[in-house]
């Protein structure tokens, strides 16, 4: 500042500031809140759907499927497919820091690629609803589903956040 | 995009090194901006514009205190205020969860909020720019004017988002000109592959162990148990963190860059204040140069200088991760290198080497049990089951099981993380005056082969300090 005056660099320098508080607040107003348990989002989505074709999936199961280990997510729900036939499955997870998404994104996306090939070529259903999986990632919170209700399960998810 | 993926390695790199070599010199700096930007976009699309913002206020930012050093309060006051805006996005971006989560703690009401994913190398870069910009107020490095080459500096991507935190007064010259060379492409190519085989072969797989044992139930582990999985750990950091250092810093050299070493084999120190000059060194030069020095250093009284001590090891922990633990993790460095000075020092001069090796590696993995745990609580369990509270006996199936089924990895890790074996195939290529180059060669193509062996198998492996 010279003279009270506002120079170029230093209106530069201030218009970057400005734009950098634009940015954060656009991003902010993006996001959803992170404050939800993985339990209400499990309660909301099973009050929206009727969980047809899975059952409630264990800790051993999430490591058995996805290679994951509950203990290192804030929280997880898993349902699996309740018999060799169905491909039904919702997984919601909750990481501890962001760092840990693309982990599970990708262990998600290894699921859903062994799920289909297990399926290709003979279940024609199964594939069918395999391909129209959701992977949907909000803020520290990850879900997968497969069925048929998947874009509802989506919507209570999203609601939930 | 990892260092570690097939498309790094294979599509990536060679695109760059192709560029950057076939074209004139004077596009050279713009070629690295320009894949270096494409690198951070690859996994971090939306923060790219955070990060372009970023360099564009702090090359305003420079010049405006470049210009004004002659009068010192116009050239405080920018500064200042540059510092508020860095450490604010800086705060906002990695902290504000933390704060709100400790406040929503303590308070009656409930805060709701949004937290953002932290953008990636956010602290990294972040450090760098502030060496930057205190480096100019101090009249200890000129002004760089040249704004492609600012934002180089800044978004290299070598070591963008996991360091080597690169001082700016350290490449302030080779920004403007550096000394390529078939030699130096060389080194940087065996750095590199070096840092890669760490990664994969030894990182990852020493996780794998470390994986195992988190992932038994409470009450179920045995004191051997606990203890491989926290030696587990301990290796897969070290091979983690220096395996990524070396990759950077080979990538460096192979456009034509010197960096500083970051890791100078840290669990060969015999006592804590020896560790903490061989890990992560980058990362205590800036604290050392920007926060303890100004404090006063060393050079103040007993109590001050412990005061400077907890500051600096305080924020060495804050600077590691949004939690108490990592708070915790550093006081209790701050400690222990205040008890080494003040008190210990003379008694481990008078101790065998076998003694204090011993002593630095018991606090060193019980420190890394405080850094991977999520909660004190869980830090204090694990600490507990190590010294035999809580544990399944002294030694069951599972711990004989960690140990003789991996015998041979533990014995490369042990070695691995020693000079040892470098200085003896050093060694072994002088005494036996064999070719050097085609020697070199062999070992590090074949090294390059099993890891990509590994690669195309394994699943999906980030580096631990992604998060940081």
């Amino acid at each position: 500042m010279k003279n009270g005056k506002l120079d170029r660099i230093n209106l530069l320098k201030y218009l970057m500031v400005v734009l950098l508080i634009i940015y954060v607040v656009f991003l902010v107003t993006q996001e959803g809140d992170n404050t939800v348990s993985v339990d209400t989002i499990e309660k909301n989505i099973t009050k929206a759907v009727k969980l047809e074709g899975m059952k409630k999936g264990t800790t051993q199961d999430l490591k058995k499927y996805y290679s994951l280990n509950a203990n290192d997510y804030e929280g997880i729900s898993l349902y699996i497919p309740d018999d060799v036939m169905s491909v039904n499955e919702i997984l919601v997870i909750k990481v501890k820091n962001e760092s840990q998404i693309e982990t599970v994104e990708k262990a998600v996306e290894i699921r859903v690629n062994t799920q289909e090939k297990n399926f290709e070529g003979y279940g024609v259903e199964q594939t069918k609803l395999i391909h129209a999986a959701i992977i949907e990632t909000r803020g520290r919170y990850v879900l997968l589903a497969v069925s048929k209700d998947a874009d509802r399960i989506d919507a209570a998810f999203k609601k939930s956040i | 995009m990892l260092f570690s993926s097939i498309v790094f390695l294979f599509t990536f790199l060679p695109a760059v090194v192709i560029l950057y070599y076939l074209l004139p010199v004077r596009f050279r700096n713009v070629i690295l901006l320009l894949a270096s930007l494409v690198f951070y976009a690859w996994g971090e699309p939306v923060y790219l514009f955070l990060m372009l913002l970023s360099i564009l206020f702090n090359y305003f930012s420079g010049l405006d205190i470049a210009r004004n050093l002659q009068d010192k309060r116009a050239a405080k006051r920018s500064l200042v205020f540059n510092l508020i805006i860095n450490l604010a996005v800086l705060g906002f971006f990695k902290y504000e969860g933390f704060v709100l989560d400790t406040l929503n703690g303590i308070l009656p009401v409930h805060i709701s909020y949004h937290a953002l994913p932290l953008p990636i190398g956010i602290s990294f870069y972040t450090f760098q720019i502030l060496s930057y910009i205190i480096d100019v107020y101090r009249g200890n490095v000129k002004v760089q004017t040249n704004l492609p080459n600012f934002a180089l500096y800044v978004t290299m991507f070598p070591q963008l988002i996991a360091g080597p935190i690169v001082q700016y007064a350290d490449v302030d010259e080779q920004l403007a000109s550096r000394e390529v060379s078939r030699t130096k492409f060389g080194e940087g190519s065996m750095y590199f592959i070096r840092g890669l085989a760490k990664k994969v072969l030894l990182a990852n797989t020493s996780g794998m162990i470390f994986t195992e044992v988190s992932g038994l139930a409470k009450g179920n582990i045995a004191v051997m148990t606990a203890w491989l999985g926290a030696f587990a750990y301990m290796f897969q950091i070290y091979f983690d963190f220096s395996g990524y250092s070396d990759m950077a810093i080979g990538l460096g050299k192979m456009f034509g860059f010197e960096f500083n070493m970051n890791f100078n084999y840290p669990y060969v120190s015999k006592s804590i204040t020896e560790f903490w000059r061989r890990w992560h060194i980058s990362l205590s030069s800036w604290f050392r140069d920007y926060v303890y020095i100004p404090l006063g250093g060393n050079r103040v009284s007993k109590i001050k200088h412990i005061r400077n001590l907890l500051i600096v090891w305080f924020l060495t922990g804050l600077w590691h991760g949004a939690a108490w633990n990592f708070v915790a993790w550093g006081l209790y460095y701050g400690v222990i290198l205040i008890i080494e000075k003040y008190l210990l020092s003379p008694v481990l001069d008078r101790l065998p080497d076998v003694v204090r090796h011993i002593y630095s590696i018991v606090l060193v993995v019980i420190g890394w049990v405080l850094f991977f745990s999520s909660s004190f609580g869980q830090a204090a369990d694990y600490i507990r089951v190590m010294f035999g509270a809580g544990a399944h006996g002294f030694a069951d199936r599972e711990s004989m099981y960690l140990l003789t089924s991996n015998l041979i990895l533990w014995l490369i890790l042990i070695f691995g993380s020693t000079p040892l074996v470098h200085f003896r195939y050093e060694h072994m290529l002088r005494t036996k005056k064999w070719n050097t180059t085609i020697i070199n060669s062999v070992v590090y193509v074949a090294l390059f082969i099993v890891c990509i062996a590994y690669l195309v198998t394994e699943t999906y492996n980030p580096f631990l300090y992604f998060r940081f």
